[in-house]
């Protein structure tokens, strides 16, 4: 890998993930060449996306509603795709179901010859990537004109898309300026943005008016109507399904939902969460017949319009019996979980992409109509994050999936690595080794230790080995208990000692029980045991349940002794509040126990009534400039602001990091081969952290901590230690 | 009502205007109407498609109006006015019919789209479009919503003026 040079890579040549090396060449590739205009389209995608949503009054209740359409009609599916015919043909139009690539491109290759069809335009269709239909086309000596503009540039370059709603996402301007003097004969300067559009226009506006067919995609179709939603921004898709009196729709079976008028729901949704626009420039309804006139602009006779709707099963129907995998087939194709995915937004869908469907959701659609697990294998780059949950538009448990993903492909593979194992189990190695951290601190950062851990486990010899505390919170907890006695009050608090505060993070344990005490709260420690996180994010999932269980009564005995439980670690807190919804049966329960555990923060917003937070701070506290670093799955479960708004209350001003995630990602930054995209993210958070010039920097997370420190070389404390500093 | 439209006529602008469309209101008188109409004029010969042309009759004797062209002309005339079905408030957005007449051809083929309003023809949301039976969109179901001129973010920076056309421009008649 390292003596690869990035000329030797093409993205064609690494689409194919289902070979390991493939993934890894790919990251490289878009690391050296992708990652810096990748970076700057999908940071604008994101902020567009929060604004836009900002301002749907009731974007929570559209999701709602969007997701309810979706799930009754992957229900109804057959029976619909039935109606939808019956409708279509009803008006004079044509349907096909093809159930796999080969009947599908077959039909439009059967129209296209009736049609003696010379020039075809193309509006963009990633499920026609899907079926490989342009090969198709041409080998029989059709000119395809791919007339996105995005769609021409990849035409061009050979390349498949690295992104859903803008395809050539990859592609900085000095690029496409080179691509196009490559491949045109001009004099043209073809510098700016304006130059390269209007050239790519004019080239293309030439293809319109020759075009025998229109081909287009289809974002969704009511099967009470027959009626096709477009939604585009160039005014090509209108030309595409207009100008020429032929117009094959392709689309696959998950598009179809039951009414026109839900229609409405997506219009709204599919820009905001897209392009993060109220609507784009053309939102286009098209219910055939559509009774233009026809121009037969190239000499055509063509005497009336006709319609296809080619409809693609190719995995779908399959997908849907899948008891995890079906949940992909909600997708409305925005893009969302891309440009918030803080991986997606270093390295693009070349590398987090497969050979048509990128980004976290790309596993699962890679998996469905490829049928071949492996070929999903870029779902290793999907962190668990989770960024992408609140901010897809059908509430799609996109990080569900990739974790499903990951299971399926160790059985198939024969059972997990060395490093899956090592870093699954980290409870019990830190067991282990907590009963001598000075010599395991000393021994881990060792050039050959380092050395065994790099050939053995696959943990990146440039990390520094993540250190033991001194002693565990448990240990250091019981000492301090015996000069120190339990405040007594109504309220009883325990902190939950979990695996990385007791082994990594002692002092932040203690931080918050001295906080607590002087607050006059009752606060003990609870046991030290694992709550599965770890084993979850390698992908090993029954394990993870087993682990879970084991976990389970003791919590629910601490809730009905009357304790509120405090959880410090934020990958820990959401591993309980949301993951445990999919890992435990038993939904009483699991509400019972997501309702009494807390983020500490959270804890003390919701008391403050009570403490007043500010009568224990002195009135003028000396200003700083802090910056925090909300952890990406705290984020997701809705407890981002917690910190900034206690420290309000006391008059203490912080600064937020707009990073979605810090990239080490809990153990993704310490493997091997993930290591070089895990410091990528950070360079990006690291930046905009020096740029705030702080005296003093807070994250919440373990790992945030450490990517953090390790990119910028400054101490990283809890915001529960800063508090800590403030409280007399 | 009256109050109702002006805040929805308010908003539209705004919202139209943030996406580089120009927006002026007329009053609903056609010599007014045509003096707005001429002044943004640069083309001897203008494609029309206004079902009510006796709003514009006096631009329609200033210009060479085009109404069923040929196919030279659908191609080459830069300069289109058409009318609009509806307008979105939130979004700034004008409803272009597309199942009859050459409304749709001429909003994607010219250079320069004049589009003209009814000011009582205001929604606020794209939503309730499709919650009233009565609308004309709610029996031909095709239509689209044009938001600013095409646009394209595809080579490097944004870009208007890509396969449709670089200018909007609205007339709102109250």
């Amino acid at each position: 890998m390292k003596n690869k040079n990035y000329s030797e890579i093409h993205p064609r040549k690494v689409a194919n993930k289902a070979n390991k090396q493939n993934l890894l060449d790919a990251i490289q590739m878009s690391l050296e060449i992708e990652s810096d205009a990748v970076k700057k389209n999908t940071a604008v995608f994101n902020s567009n996306r929060y604004s836009a949503t900002s301002k749907l009054i009731d974007y929570d209740e559209l999701k709602d509603k969007a997701r309810n359409i979706k799930e009754k009609a992957i229900d109804d599916l057959p029976k619909l795709i039935e109606q939808l015919k019956g409708v279509i043909e009803s008006k004079g139009g044509n349907v096909f179901i093809a159930q796999n690539a080969n009947e599908a491109n077959n039909y439009v290759k059967e129209i296209c010859q009736k049609k003696n069809a010379k020039i075809i335009v193309k509006a963009k269709s990633i499920t026609s990537e899907e079926i490989g239909l342009n090969e198709v086309l041409e080998k029989i000596g059709i000119e395809v004109a791919e007339t996105d503009l995005a769609e021409f540039i990849l035409q061009l370059s050979k390349e498949q898309p690295s992104h859903n709603v803008a395809p050539a996402l990859h592609q900085s301007r000095e690029r496409i300026s080179k691509l196009f003097k490559d491949h045109f004969e001009t004099d043209l300067l073809l510098e700016t943005g304006e130059d390269l559009t209007k050239f790519a226009r004019n080239v293309l506006r030439n293809k319109f008016l020759a075009a025998d067919i229109g081909i287009s995609g289809a974002n969704c179709i009511s099967a009470d109507t027959g009626s096709i939603l477009l939604v585009e921004s160039e005014g090509n898709i209108r030309l595409t399904t207009n100008v020429p009196a032929t117009h094959i729709a392709i689309a696959g079976i998950e598009k179809i939902i039951h009414n026109y008028s839900d229609l409405a729901v997506f219009i709204e949704l599919l820009a905001a969460s897209g392009t993060g626009q109220s609507l784009t420039s053309y939102t286009n309804i098209i219910s055939p017949p559509v009774n233009l006139p026809i121009l037969n602009l190239n000499g055509r006779d063509d005497k009336s319009r006709e319609f296809h709707l080619v409809l693609i099963d190719n995995g779908r129907m399959k997908m849907r019996e899948d008891p995890v995998l079906y949940e992909a087939l909600y997708c409305i194709r925005c893009s969302a979980c891309m440009n918030v995915c803080a991986n997606f937004q270093s390295v693009g869908g070349h590398a987090f992409g497969g050979e048509c469907y990128t980004g976290g959701i790309g596993g699962a659609w890679t998996a469905g109509t490829s049928g071949d697990i492996s070929n999903a294998r870029f779902a290793e780059l999907c962190t668990g994050c989770s960024r992408c949950i609140p901010n897809c538009p059908v509430k799609i448990n996109i990080p569900g999936l990739n974790t499903e993903i990951k299971n399926r492909i160790i059985k198939k593979e024969g059972g997990p690595s060395i490093q899956k194992t090592f870093l699954g189990n980290f409870s019990k190695i830190a067991k282990l080794t907590s009963n001598f951290p000075a010599l395991s601190n000393f021994g881990s950062n060792l050039s050959v230790s380092k050395m065994l851990m790099d050939k053995i486990i696959g943990f990146d010899v440039r990390r520094t080995i993540p250190r033991f505390s001194k002693k565990t919170l448990v240990k250091s907890y019981n000492e301090y208990r015996k000069d120190h006695q339990e405040i007594n009050s109504s309220k009883k608090v325990i902190l939950f000692a979990d695996v990385f505060t007791n082994y990594n993070n002692a002092e932040v344990g203690m931080s918050l029980i001295k906080v607590f005490d002087k607050l006059n709260i009752n606060i003990s420690l609870s046991k030290s045991l694992d709550d599965g996180r770890a084993l979850l994010s390698q992908g090993l999932i029954e394990e993870t349940k087993a682990m879970v269980d084991k976990l389970l009564p003791y919590l629910e005995e601490l809730i009905n002794q009357g304790y509120d439980i405090i959880v410090s670690e934020p990958s820990v807190l959401a591993m309980v509040r949301f993951e445990y919804g999919n890992l435990i049966n038993d939904n009483k329960l699991y509400n019972k126990i997501k309702s009494h555990c807390f983020d500490p923060f959270e804890y003390l917003n919701i008391i403050n009534d009570e403490i007043r937070i500010e009568n224990h701070t002195p009135k003028n506290i000396v200003k700083e400039e802090i910056v925090y670093h909300a952890h990406c799955q705290l984020k997701s479960i809705g407890l981002g602001k917690e910190v900034p708004k206690l420290f309000k209350e006391i008059g203490v001003k912080i600064s937020e990091t707009s990073a979605e995630c810090c990239g080490m990602a809990g153990s993704f930054g310490y493997k091997k081969e993930f290591y070089s995209l895990s410091k990528k993210v950070g360079e990006y958070l690291g930046e905009e952290i020096k740029q705030k010039k702080p005296e003093i920097i807070i994250a919440n997370g373990t790992s945030c901590r450490e990517q953090i420190t390790d990119e910028i070389n400054s101490k990283v404390i809890h915001p529960i230690e800063l508090l800590e500093k403030y409280i007399s | 009502m009256e109050n109702n439209t002006t805040v929805q006529v308010e908003k539209f602008i705004a919202n139209a205007e943030a996406t580089t469309a120009k927006v002026q209101i007329v009053k609903n008188d056609p010599s007014e109407i045509s003096a707005v109409l001429i002044k943004l004029t640069d083309s001897e010969k203008v494609l029309i498609s206004v079902n009510d042309t006796i709003i514009i009759k006096p631009y329609l004797d200033s210009v060479n109006p085009i109404f069923t062209p040929t196919k030279e002309e659908i191609v080459s005339v830069p300069l289109c006015v058409t009318d609009a079905l509806y307008g979105i408030a939130e979004t700034g957005s004008v409803i272009i019919q597309s199942d009859k007449g050459y409304s749709a051809y001429f909003s994607m083929l010219s250079n320069k789209h004049i589009v003209l309003l009814n000011a009582s023809s205001i929604f606020e949301r794209p939503r309730d479009l499709f919650e009233d039976e009565n609308l004309e969109i709610a029996r031909n179901k095709s239509f689209t919503f044009i938001t600013g001129p095409s646009a394209t973010a595809d080579m490097g920076s944004l870009v208007r003026g890509v396969h449709g056309p670089e200018h909007l421009h609205i007339i709102i008649i109250s």
